[in-house]
């Protein structure tokens, strides 16, 4: 059982930098070698973006999938967009200087090897580039000698670490579409199934993260494949635990059954979500 | 240490606290995910999320949306029912040793009294809150704007369940304090003050407001000050126990709600930003409460009313000459 951390931790900044060649996203990494170690793929950090009496605001966290998990180097990742006020001011961190995060929180991806289902299975990894949540900390966690491929819909210069690091962990990486391309989450899905399709479906797992568009839009073209689907919603989270209510998903059950991003996912299987 | 002397333990009527800091209704879930960590039975008690007769969907996405000090929701008081709640939730509550005080929702009167009386063959519940003033449903919500259905409402509610019953207020009613008198009269054992403020955040760029239900319920500390005045107000009227809650992030509130009249602090939303926020409150009041002179916490209830007279003391001058010459800033 991976834990899931309600109460907050600090954790010191190791490196933050910009990534030049996005539109205002950065890299954030944090020393914690146990949430490297214990964290699923999958799992998200919940990070105070303020100091002082802000702090204390009810607004004042944002939740960020986690980009990497290094349990070697004992160090973890995101990746974000400064574009309001609390990501700026996380945006303005030093290296050297510790932050408030809850972590690591929710439910993460179930690898091959963890469930009768995924064993044995091809594992094909699909993301939007500024959401990386389902690329370097699954490529880390395979089984050694698991066939793996990905596919990201973006520019390796919106997520230069990525590249960098998949490429270092030998996953073959397709990047498809430009940045701010409006239709580069349809040219990944067509990719994916392309490559699902092509084969025996039943043989794929696909782990996906990145904004609902490109999530939904996997899960109607690989619904009948046979291959299994699991998804990294994103949702905005308040608590990040489960007790506001304000990151629920609608599940096949209808609207009575909505279940918490924050607890039950981020990580559903795409048959769970009412899409 | 001196801080140990203070007694934080309060009563509410027949209803006592081993401390007046509680988890506010909405923002603690049913207790489990912050019991998880944290021990309950350390709080004065824990205010769990509304519990209809029937689960309830909620409202559409997005639901919360952050502003200047604040945050304003729109939930829809999703919830997973009564019988859910009393077979899943409260034998866990009961075991964690909190003190449980239900808040109760209803869109008909039928609904509120139906889920009373199923509670009142439940051990383990405390007291119940009554829930007449969530902005974010259409119906349910005119029990806290009139006086005579509030009462009237009351008044089967405690024919159905004889527990302390606190009625939660909607600071949006045209006159909240009316409401007040008339739920008392009608036999509530106190008052909740208050829920949130009805508030509208927009979206300048897509040229519309960012909840669907256009406006949500503002909380936080930008709502502080406007409970507090509440808070003030009803404690210069009535003698029934208030719970405060409404903007509470730091020991200094909670000391301010209390000399204001309060007898027990509802820690909210600063729950989002700090889990343990009512803990860490609760665990600084008896120092803070030490630090101006409180022996216990039921000493502090209301001592700001009495204060009120030292006005006059003011350069010796008379409290309405004192006043005109105090800053205006």
């Amino acid at each position: 059982m991976t834990p899931s951390a309600v109460l907050p931790r600090r954790a010191t900044v190791v490196d933050l930098r910009r990534l030049e060649g996005a539109d205002g996203l950065y890299w954030l990494e944090l020393e914690d070698e146990e949430v490297a170690r214990l964290a699923a793929p999958g799992q998200f950090a919940h990070v105070l973006c303020a100091d002082g009496e802000v702090a204390r605001y009810p607004g004042a966290r944002r939740a960020f999938g986690f980009a990497d998990l290094d349990a070697e180097s004992g160090r973890v990742a995101i990746q974000f967009r400064a574009f309001g006020a609390r990501t700026r001011w996380l945006a303005g961190r030093r290296p050297g200087e510790r932050i408030d995060v809850m972590m690591p929180l929710g439910r993460g991806y179930r690898l091959p090897g963890e469930s009768a289902e995924g064993r044995g299975r091809r594992v094909l990894l699909v993301a939007d580039a500024t959401r990386p949540a389902a690329l370097l900390p699954v490529a880390r966690r395979l089984p050694a000698g698991a066939p793996a491929r990905a596919i990201v819909a973006g520019d390796p210069r919106e997520a230069p670490v990525v590249a960098e690091r998949l490429r270092e962990l030998g996953v073959p990486c397709e990047w498809l579409g430009r940045m701010g391309e409006p239709d580069r989450a349809e040219r990944a899905v067509e990719e994916a199934e392309a490559i699902v399709g092509g084969d025996a479906g039943s043989a794929w797992l696909v782990l996906a993260s990145g904004p609902q568009a490109l999530l939904s839009a996997l899960a109607r073209v690989l619904a009948t494949s046979g291959a299994e689907l699991q998804v990294a919603v994103e949702a905005p989270m308040t608590c990040g635990i489960g007790v506001c209510l304000s990151c629920t998903v609608p599940g096949p059950r209808g609207p009575a059954f909505y279940r918490r991003a924050c607890v039950e996912g981020p990580v559903f299987d795409a048959r769970e979500v009412a899409w | 240490m001196t801080e140990r002397a203070v007694d934080l333990a309060v009563s509410l009527g027949s209803l006592r606290l081993v401390s007046p800091v509680l988890l506010a209704s909405g923002t603690a879930g049913y207790g489990r995910e912050l019991g998880a960590a944290l021990p309950l039975q350390a709080l004065g008690g824990i205010v769990v999320k509304g519990v209809a007769p029937e689960p309830w969907p909620g409202n559409s996405h997005p639901r919360v949306v952050e502003t200047p000090g604040g945050l304003i929701n729109s939930i829809g008081l999703e919830n997973p029912g009564v019988e859910h709640f009393i077979a899943h939730d409260l034998p866990w509550l009961r075991e964690a040793g909190a003190t449980v005080i239900v808040n109760v929702v209803g869109r008909r009167a039928e609904d509120f009294v139906a889920v009373a009386r199923r509670l009142a063959a439940e051990p383990g519940v405390a007291a119940l809150e009554l829930n007449v003033s969530c902005p974010n449903v259409e119906t349910g919500l005119q029990f806290g704007h009139d006086p005579e259905l509030a009462a009237a409402l009351v008044a089967r509610v405690k024919e159905a369940n004889p527990a302390p019953l606190f009625v939660k207020l909607s600071p949006n009613a045209p006159d909240p304090l009316a409401v007040a008198e008339a739920v008392l009269k009608a036999g509530a054992d106190g008052l909740t003050l208050m829920n949130t403020y009805l508030a509208l955040a927009l979206d300048a760029q897509r040229r519309r407001p960012v909840l669907p239900g256009v406006f949500g319920g503002l909380s936080g500390p930008a709502v502080k000050p406007l409970t507090l005045r509440w808070i003030w107000e009803a404690a210069e009227r009535f003698s029934a126990p208030i719970i405060g809650t409404g903007g509470v992030a730091a020991v200094e509130d909670a000391v301010e709600f209390l000399l204001a009249g309060a007898s027990a602090v509802g820690v909210g939303s600063a729950t989002f930003a700090q889990p343990d926020a009512a803990w860490r409150i609760a665990e600084a009041l008896p120092e803070a409460l030490a630090r101006l002179g409180f022996a216990s916490a039921a000493e502090a209830v209301g001592a700001a009313h009495d204060a009120g007279k030292e006005v006059e003391a003011w350069g010796g001058l008379s409290p309405k000459r004192a006043n005109s010459r105090r800053p205006t800033a």
